[in-house]
């Protein structure tokens, strides 16, 4: 028998109680893997809530801000590009108009609380984009939440805020 | 996964395929166990490292990709490093205990084993069993050992045919 076969035949075998100490005395979980379930609590949490935050941009509500027209030169004014519907006239009816030559601002806010955090970003953003406007920046927070800055024309803002309540 | 399944894949790993752990212990453990001993020469020692190694194997398998490598040269990868480490404190040690006197075990290297041979791994140094350990005892390829030991393919086979050669020198010595 060759010197390699002889090493071969006789190699040492792990003893049993080797084996059983390496089988059974098997560490506890590394922490890294202890923290899964927490963050997966916690993006439960971030499920359990949804904050929409709803920005109109217009020309014709007064209730906000006023802002000078050299600053109007520098933002698109989506409002314009936006055809009322004539319901969307009657709401802005109730609004006061603007003075003319000046460009308004009008901020809304709306949280709601949702199951499927991810549906319901997707949903306020298509909502925005059917009423004429888009989504201007979208956060998820590991708080548990997802903030969406909606640019919409002024119009349609009411609309879009019943629209995101339900 | 079965443990047939997942045995299939350690040796030549299928891209993708992963085998449960418990089943990485029981057909590696006998070829961990051997690589530590052959490059230790001490048993007790190789016993605590394979341990260490599996433990420590345990807490990394999620970074275990069985793509990139079989789980035999990956786990001697991790079993080199503890032993590096034991080698570092088992010098250290024996610094520090000037009546240290090398003991020689009967059957250190393998039961049965013929003592002229026995004697002759003795006298090799640890790289020179690590090589034999890893190419011979566990069956791992050239790259693949190259890869545990650190080194090229070229100098892996090198050290081996060196190993062999001195090892078959001494127990020629011994017979004749």
């Amino acid at each position: 028998m060759s010197t390699v076969d002889l090493l071969r035949a006789h190699a040492p075998v792990a003893p049993d109680a080797l084996r059983e100490r390496v089988l059974t005395a098997r560490p506890a979980r590394p922490s890294r893997r202890r923290l899964r379930p927490v963050l997966v609590l916690a993006a439960a949490a971030v499920l359990a809530v949804a904050a929409a935050v709803v920005h109109g941009f217009t020309t014709s509500s007064p209730r906000e801000r006023s802002v000078s027209e050299g600053a109007a030169t520098t933002t698109p004014s989506l409002s314009i590009a936006a055809a009322p519907t004539a319901d969307s006239a009657k709401r802005a009816a109730a609004v006061p108009s603007a003075a003319a030559g000046r460009l308004q601002h009008t901020d809304a806010s709306l949280t709601v609380r949702v199951d499927d955090l991810g549906a319901m970003t997707t949903r306020a953003t298509q909502i925005a984009t059917s009423l004429g406007g888009y989504a201007q920046s979208v956060r998820y927070r590991r708080n548990g939440a997802s903030y969406l800055e909606l640019r919409l024309p002024a119009q349609n803002i009411e609309r879009a805020l019943a629209r995101l309540a339900t | 996964m079965d443990v047939n399944a997942a045995s299939s894949t350690l040796g030549l790993p299928r891209a993708g395929e992963r085998p449960a752990f418990d089943d990485v212990v029981a057909e590696q453990l006998d070829g961990v166990y051997r690589y530590l001993v052959y490059l230790t020469g001490d048993r007790s020692a190789a016993e605590d490292l394979a341990a260490e190694t599996f433990e420590k194997a345990f807490r990394s398998w999620r970074r275990f990709d069985p793509r990139r490598g079989a789980a035999r040269t990956w786990l001697c990868s991790i079993a080199r490093g503890v032993a590096v480490d034991w080698f570092r404190a088992e010098t250290r040690r024996r610094r520090r205990e000037d009546t240290y006197a090398r003991e020689h075990v009967a059957g250190e290297f393998g039961d049965g084993l013929p003592g002229p041979l026995e004697a002759a791994l003795r006298e090799l140094s640890p790289a020179e069993r690590e090589v034999i350990a890893l190419r011979i005892l566990l069956d791992l390829d050239g790259p693949s050992a190259a890869r545990v030991l650190g080194i090229s393919t070229t100098a892996c086979s090198t050290r081996l045919s060196r190993a062999l050669k001195r090892l078959e020198e001494m127990t020629d010595d011994v017979d004749g």
